[in-house]
């Protein structure tokens, strides 16, 4: 039980709020919504079918499961990395696509009847960047449907693209990706390398979230990706390289009530290890819930995996986004006592809050601190959610 | 007129006046020669269709003459533009008609301020004036009065309060009794005399030998031209 | 304006409450129907304007491609292959919901939630919406429309598609706040659910597109032939011009009202200018200036006219109301699917109803004002001098008259429509002018006759009239201008429907026609079932059909509709050409078009021209055969022939077939096989020849009722203006009259005198109205209409309109006599003689 929860939680604040985040009806409470969850369920049953669950363990399978799960309500292919340019300007980026459905696929289609837009595959994309030097941030959205090659994603080869924004599998690499996204004078063009394995989330790729049977999604992720390729900003092309991290999870439920929101680390220090910590803050209980977790990545790839208690974290400070007006924590010191790791996390740039269709700060941040007695740097990604009401 | 005598208030030299007539034409006033001093009462008489009347329109600048000037109060109204005229006409004349000649939808005080609302509001002074000539004709009681509940008498009086109330130079008065009865007749005959006594000049047409017996000057219109009433006339 | 004088002037009008209320109405009215045509057509362009910029929100462009719309392929491959981002693909149809036309737009939910459209922004739609793309037939609606198609949310509800009943569903509202008067009588429903609806699956009317002016040009570039990019302000000028010259007709005729208004209002001043010439004199004389008193009587006509005014566009608003409903469906069936749901009251156009208001009373009010600021500064004058006066007037305003006349024939030599409408205006105030001396001439012989016969008593009718002719006249002129419009339309109305009706006779050659019911698209007519067709072909008795396909396509005068004709046995009788003789149908056989009277006359092409169309694969150069008559659209059609047209277009859709039926064949069961044929799918619309005609002429009707009721409204002010000259007239005369009652005369008597000189008035009037009837309609038939519409009418003058008009000039002069001829009778003689 060791979901990287945070994608979840959009999702299942999107679902909860009456399918489609871009929908949503009322301004929806912040994303853990009290409502009961997956209340379209009424609708996805008249519409022939259900969704699949996650009830066992999943033995991946490359290329197969980069591919779309159709059968399960909702996925994503998460992207994040800190870059710099040639003079070592630093740069953040985010590119993720989500896929959702909006009812469970009808058993059988009448050929010939339906119009190619029939589907109920909608597909989201996000794409953040991070311009530290000049202290800039550009959030982007976009949606398609999954129809007349719009949006889509195809295992082998992989590709997974919603119009021109596009993430694809490196020809003749077994674990690399290359992004492609563009927008006016933003974009990216990256290439991207494992160097390490994909490493399976939670147990055995079965994220729990909650008590319930099959409250679970299945979880892999990319923890180090050396990154090179070219940046846009202000339609002025960059040569960057770095490192990213990439989420791939998919599932079919929705989150439990008591749950506030929640705070996720992604970092890669400089000795070669990751650490990945997702902190569930409950509702109106200062105590983390124990469905958070972790994971800990040795520098040769050996993943160790961090229960909710054996990660301390202390807010430092706090940023109010003028945007919004929404008050998020700002910096963070977070040890974990059986490394002997203590860590000073702070964002490269304050405002990175994404104001879309769903309201998030994700950011790139810089990590100072010490293991084993001696002193670690790094750098890395913090996802923030429920903080305030979605717009 | 330049030896010390005072300059006549009103004077008309070689005033010549025709009108079309079917074909032809007729000529009513030919080289009509007048002068009027300030403050002499004058009373012209002729008979009907002598050209009384129009002799007072061109006076009062109503009308204009084919030949001749008309000088009122040292200006000359042949060079006066047709505003010029009405505006000396509304400040220097007071009109006393026959026919009365109020507006029947103004009341009496309406109808005796009108003149001077032409020229904008009527001057604080020239109300408490208008007031105090309605109270010496009898009129004052009936100030709110529509002309047509009064006698013909009392639209007279009214008639010449209006015509007085902005202290005209010249008063003109056509038959001013002409439409009444004796006894009113006489009334406002005397109410002119003594209103205009030591004020104003006063050139009045009329049939009337009792209006000529309490003039300064009697004058007959004759043949298109003026000639002092002879003893025993008519 | 001086305070005694305006005191004088309000109790003036106290004083008259009748003479004033009369002229109040009557620049009211005229007001009212002015600014209620102006709302109108003002609500219905904005109508227009909204039914593409309303749903535009920030898109700047439009892409179209060819009339049967765009490959979708072509929006997949701009998003995916050239990175066109703020885009929205838009498939745009009709239905209707019991008699109403709903227009239906199929949207990517997903898209317009990029550009923030329709409320496809977060927070903005009610729940559920997500089932617009997973519910098949689901819809979003506004309340409004909810409740004007009487659905409600969730419930399914039956709606006709070409024909065809279908289930949708209410699953979704949207506020409409944001598009307006848009989004009334307007479905939104996904897009693949549209093109199922429609049975358009593969295509999209159109893509919205928001782009900067770099973006414009590069994807220029990449569009195929046949395709197109307008700027959303551009498609709405379109629309627009095409109906340009509708309004334009409406609103002149609105200005006929008004300038009957001001005649009235003239009437009343003048009037009173001659009451009060005592008063004047004395005014005049107790040293009122010319221009104080020139100021009293304009300032008079103003109050009266802020009144009128004021009253006349709350009138002209609630008149509106029902004028809107009217004008929308002429535009509906005329031009184009439009629904006007509300009033556009732009302060400009109740302004210009202020200004018109005003306006018409300073000119109105410009001759007795001058009248009064002349009045010699003494007594009354005597009559005579008076009517010398008016006789000078007389002369003056025939030769005005007469100037008009010249000044408006002059504005004929010009080409173009708004020459030709000022034209009229101009003749028929022209007209106006000329009244008093046609009065006279008319009059003068009637009193001679009527003492020869009849005696002085009698002739005293004549001369009361002919005697006060600056008085009469006016009233005489409003009566006969409205009248010479009645006629005038009305000649022009029944010769345009014995065109049509003529038209029709050599035009519907086949025995029946075949089409589908409803409204479909915005571009193309709705398509027959192709199953269909080939049955009805193989049906026992048909000789043959003839084949039609409607379709909006692109040319160098912009969009042009095309009708796609597949000749039948007897086709070539059905399209009469200008310039018979010659090859034309041979020509047009073999690849040439025809074009229409009034195609060709907007554009000014005709036989021997060249026309670009815009095919399938790129403008085309057709030769124009020849110009045939038609009066069916005043846009005019292209006509192509069928194999010509699918060379160039890959579109097989029939939409209306003719029937041809062998010698001896029977007509009714043959509808029967057809309807039978149809099935209960689709529903089909089956006439015979002969009702198809009186069907058509049916529409035409109802096309001209506004024009009726336009009608109806300048004779209403006219009454009113009769009235009041009488009114004015009689009580000038109360006491001539009372004399007449004094030395004998009955009340009975001087009733008979009143009626007939009002009686006498009004043949007046409809006598002079026949001449200036007869030029309108020469101006309204063979001038406007062929500039307007581009039609060439066939002249029909109904014998009935021309006895009509004498009837109703005289009725009306009576009815409105009735009112000041019981209040004559009434005063006892003594009192009107004591009055003076």
């Amino acid at each position: 039980m060791k979901p990287r929860r945070r994608h979840w939680l959009v999702v299942s604040a999107l679902l909860a709020g009456g399918a489609l985040v871009v929908w949503l009806a009322r301004p929806p409470e912040p994303p853990t919504a009290a409502r009961p969850a997956l209340e379209p369920v009424s609708v996805l049953s008249a519409a022939g079918g259900d969704f699949a669950r996650v009830e066992r363990p999943r033995a991946f399978v490359f290329p197969d499961d980069h591919g779309a799960h159709r059968d399960f309500r909702h996925e994503w292919w998460y992207f994040t990395g800190n870059l710099h340019g040639p003079e070592g300007q630093p740069l953040g980026y985010q590119l993720t696509l989500f896929r959702f459905a909006l009812a469970a696929e009808p058993a059988a289609q009448v050929a010939g009847q339906r119009s190619a837009w029939a589907t109920r595959q909608v597909y989201m994309g996000h794409l953040a960047l991070a311009d530290i030097g000049s202290g800039r941030f550009f959030p982007l959205q976009r949606f398609a449907r999954e129809a007349l090659g719009l949006a889509g994603a195809e295992a082998d080869p992989l590709r997974v693209w919603l119009y021109d924004w596009e993430i694809a599998g490196l020809p003749g690499v077994e674990h690399g990706f290359r992004l492609r996204a563009r927008e006016g004078g933003l974009g990216v063009d990256l290439e991207l390398r494992a160097e390490k394995p994909p490493i399976a989330q939670g147990d055995a790729g079965v994220s729990r979230k909650g008590p319930e049977p099959g409250n679970a999604s299945h979880y892999y992720s990319y923890t180090r990706l050396a990154t090179r390729g070219t940046v846009w900003l202000d339609g002025q092309a960059r040569a960057v390289s770095g490192a990213s991290w990439m989420d791939r999870e998919w599932g079919s439920s929705a989150l439990g009530p008591d749950l506030a929101g929640w705070d996720w680390f992604a970092l890669q220090l400089e000795d070669g290890s990751e650490l990945m910590f997702y902190d569930l803050r409950r509702r109106g209980e200062p105590r983390r819930s124990p469905f958070s977790s972790g994971v800990w990545v040795a520098p040769a790839g050996r993943a160790v995996t961090l229960a909710p208690e054996a990660v301390e974290i202390e807010v430092r400070a706090h940023w109010t986004s003028p945007r919004t007006g929404v008050r998020y924590p700002s910096r963070w010191r977070l040890a974990v006592p059986e490394l002997a790791l203590e860590l000073d996390i702070r964002p490269r740039l304050a405002d990175q809050e994404l104001d879309l269709a769903v309201r998030y700060w994700e950011g790139a941040v810089a990590v100072e601190g010490e293991r084993a007695a001696g002193p670690v740097s790094g750098v890395g990604y913090v996802e923030l959610a429920g903080y305030g009401a979605s717009p | 007129m330049s030896r010390g005598r005072p300059a006549p208030l009103l004077e008309v030299r070689g005033l010549v006046k025709r009108y079309r007539e079917g074909e032809g034409e007729r000529t009513v006033l030919d080289g009509l020669e007048l002068e009027l001093a300030a403050g002499e009462f004058m009373v012209l008489l002729g008979r009907s269709g002598s050209g009384k009347s129009t002799l007072l329109n061109l006076i009062s600048g109503i009308d204009r003459a084919d030949a001749g000037t008309v000088r009122l109060d040292g200006a000359d109204l042949g060079q006066l533009s047709e505003r010029g005229r009405t505006l000396l006409r509304r400040d220097r004349i007071g009109f006393v008609y026959q026919f009365f000649n109020l507006i029947p939808i103004l009341t009496v005080w309406e109808n005796v301020l009108l003149p001077m609302e032409f020229a904008g509001r009527a001057p604080a002074a020239a109300v408490e004036r208008a007031r105090g000539i309605l109270e010496r004709v009898g009129l004052a009681a009936r100030t709110d009065t529509y002309p047509d509940r009064l006698s013909g008498g009392e639209q007279q009086r009214v008639a010449l309060v209006r015509a007085l109330v902005h202290e005209p130079r010249l008063l003109l008065a056509d038959e001013p009794t002409g439409n009444l009865d004796a006894a009113s007749g006489a009334q406002v005959l005397q109410l002119l005399r003594e209103l205009s006594r030591g004020r104003h000049a006063v050139l009045m047409v009329t049939h009337s030998e009792e209006a000529a017996r309490v003039a300064d000057r009697a004058l007959v219109l004759e043949a298109g031209r003026l000639r002092p009433l002879q003893a025993g006339e008519p | 304006m001086n305070r005694a004088l305006a005191r004088l002037s309000r109790r003036y009008l106290a004083a008259h409450p009748l003479q004033l209320a009369l002229a109040v109405i009557g620049i009211g009215l005229g007001v009212a129907v002015a600014v209620a045509i102006a709302v109108a057509s003002e609500s219905a362009r904005t109508a227009m304007r909204l039914s593409v910029e309303g749903i535009a929100g920030p898109v700047t462009h439009r892409l179209w491609g060819p009339p049967q719309g765009i490959d979708e392929s072509l929006y997949v491959e701009l998003r995916t292959r050239h990175g066109l981002s703020l885009a929205a693909p838009v498939l745009e149809g009709f239905l209707r919901r019991g008699e109403r036309t709903v227009r239906v737009l199929g949207v990517d939910p997903l898209a317009e939630l990029e550009i923030g459209r329709f409320g496809f922004a977060v927070g903005e739609l009610d729940g559920g919406t997500s089932e617009l793309m997973t519910t098949p037939g689901a819809v979003a609606l506004t309340d409004a429309t909810a409740r004007a198609l009487e659905v409600e949310l969730g419930q399914r509800f039956a709606v006709e598609v070409a024909g065809r009943s279908r289930l949708l569903t209410a699953r979704a509202l949207f506020g409409g706040s944001a598009l307006g008067a848009a989004a009334e009588d307007l479905l939104v429903m996904d897009i693949g659910a549209a093109q199922e609806l429609f049975d358009q699956r593969g295509r999209l009317s159109w893509i919205d597109l928001t782009l900067e002016p770099a973006e414009l040009e590069s994807l220029g570039r990449l569009l195929p032939a046949g395709h197109k990019l307008e700027a959303v302000g551009a498609r709405s000028e379109t629309l627009e011009s095409i109906t340009r010259g509708f309004t334009l007709n409406l609103r002149a005729l609105s200005l006929l009202a008004l300038a009957v208004g001001a005649l009235l209002i003239y009437n009343t001043l003048s009037f009173s200018v001659v009451q009060r010439r005592g008063q004047l004199g004395a005014l005049r004389a107790l040293g009122a200036t010319r221009g104080q008193v020139f100021a009293m009587v304009m300032g008079e006509s103003l109050g009266v006219a802020a009144i009128g005014t004021a009253l006349g566009i709350g009138a002209g608003i609630l008149l509106a109301q029902g004028l809107v409903h009217l004008v929308a469906r002429t535009i509906n069936d005329l031009y184009f699917v439009l629904s006007v749901t509300r009033l556009d009251l732009d302060p400009a156009v109740l302004a210009q109803g202020v200004a018109l208001g005003l306006g018409v009373a300073v000119i109105a009010a410009m001759v007795p004002a001058l009248e009064a600021a002349n009045t010699r500064p003494q007594l009354a004058l005597a009559r005579s001098v008076i009517e010398q006066r008016s006789r000078r007037l007389l002369a003056w305003s025939s030769m005005l008259g007469l100037g008009l006349l010249a000044g408006g024939a002059l504005l004929l030599l010009p080409e173009g429509f708004v020459w030709a409408l000022a034209a009229v205006l101009l003749m028929m105030l022209g007209c106006a002018f000329l009244t008093p001396l046609a009065a006279a001439g008319i009059l003068v012989p009637v009193e001679r006759l009527l003492r020869r016969r009849f005696g002085l008593g009698a002739s005293l009718a004549a001369r009361g009239v002919s005697a006060a002719l600056s008085r009469t006249s006016p009233a005489i002129a409003a009566l006969s201008i409205a009248i010479a419009a009645a006629v005038g339309m009305g000649v022009m109305v029944e010769s345009f429907r014995a065109t049509v009706a003529d038209w029709l006779d050599y035009h519907l050659q086949a025995d029946a026609y075949v089409s589908v019911a409803g409204r479909y698209g915005t571009r193309q007519s709705a398509p027959l079932d192709p199953g269909l067709v080939a049955r009805v072909a193989a049906m026992p008795g048909v000789q043959g059909l003839a084949t039609w396909r409607g379709v909006e396509v692109d040319s160098q005068f912009g969009p042009s509709r095309l009708s796609v004709l597949g000749p039948g046995p007897r086709s070539r009788a059905g399209y009469r050409l200008l310039d018979p003789g010659g090859e034309a149908w041979e020509r047009f056989l073999n690849g040439a078009v025809l074009v229409s009277e009034s195609y060709g006359r907007r554009h000014g092409v005709g036989a021997g021209s060249d026309l670009v169309l815009v095919t399938a694969s790129g403008p085309r150069t057709f030769a124009v055969a020849g110009v045939y008559f038609d009066y069916g659209s005043d846009r005019g059609y292209v006509l192509m022939e069928r194999g010509q047209y699918l060379r160039h277009w890959p579109d097989s859709v029939i939409s209306a077939l003719g029937i041809y039926l062998e010698a001896g064949a029977e007509l009714g069961p043959l509808l029967d096989r057809v309807h039978a044929g149809a099935g209960e799918d689709q529903r089909i619309v089956v006439r015979s020849n002969r009702d198809l005609r009186e069907a058509s002429l049916r529409i035409f009707d109802r096309t001209f009722t506004i024009t009726r009721v336009l009608q109806l409204l300048a004779v209403a002010v006219a009454f009113v203006a009769v009235a009041s000259a009488l009114l004015a007239i009689q009580l000038e005369r109360a006491r001539e009259f009372a004399i007449l009652r004094a030395t004998g005369q009955t009340p009975a008597g001087l009733w008979a005198l009143v009626l007939a000189q009002t009686g006498l008035m009004g043949l007046v009037a409809g006598l002079l109205a026949l001449p200036s009837g007869g030029l309108l309609a020469v101006l309204l038939t063979d001038v406007v209409s062929v500039r307007s519409f581009g039609w060439t009418l066939h002249w029909q003058v109904p014998a009935g309109s021309v006895l009509g008009a004498l009837g109703l000039a005289v009725g009306a002069a009576l009815l409105a006599a009735v009112l000041p001829a019981r209040r004559l009778a009434r005063v006892p003689p003594a009192l009107a003689l004591r009055a003076e």
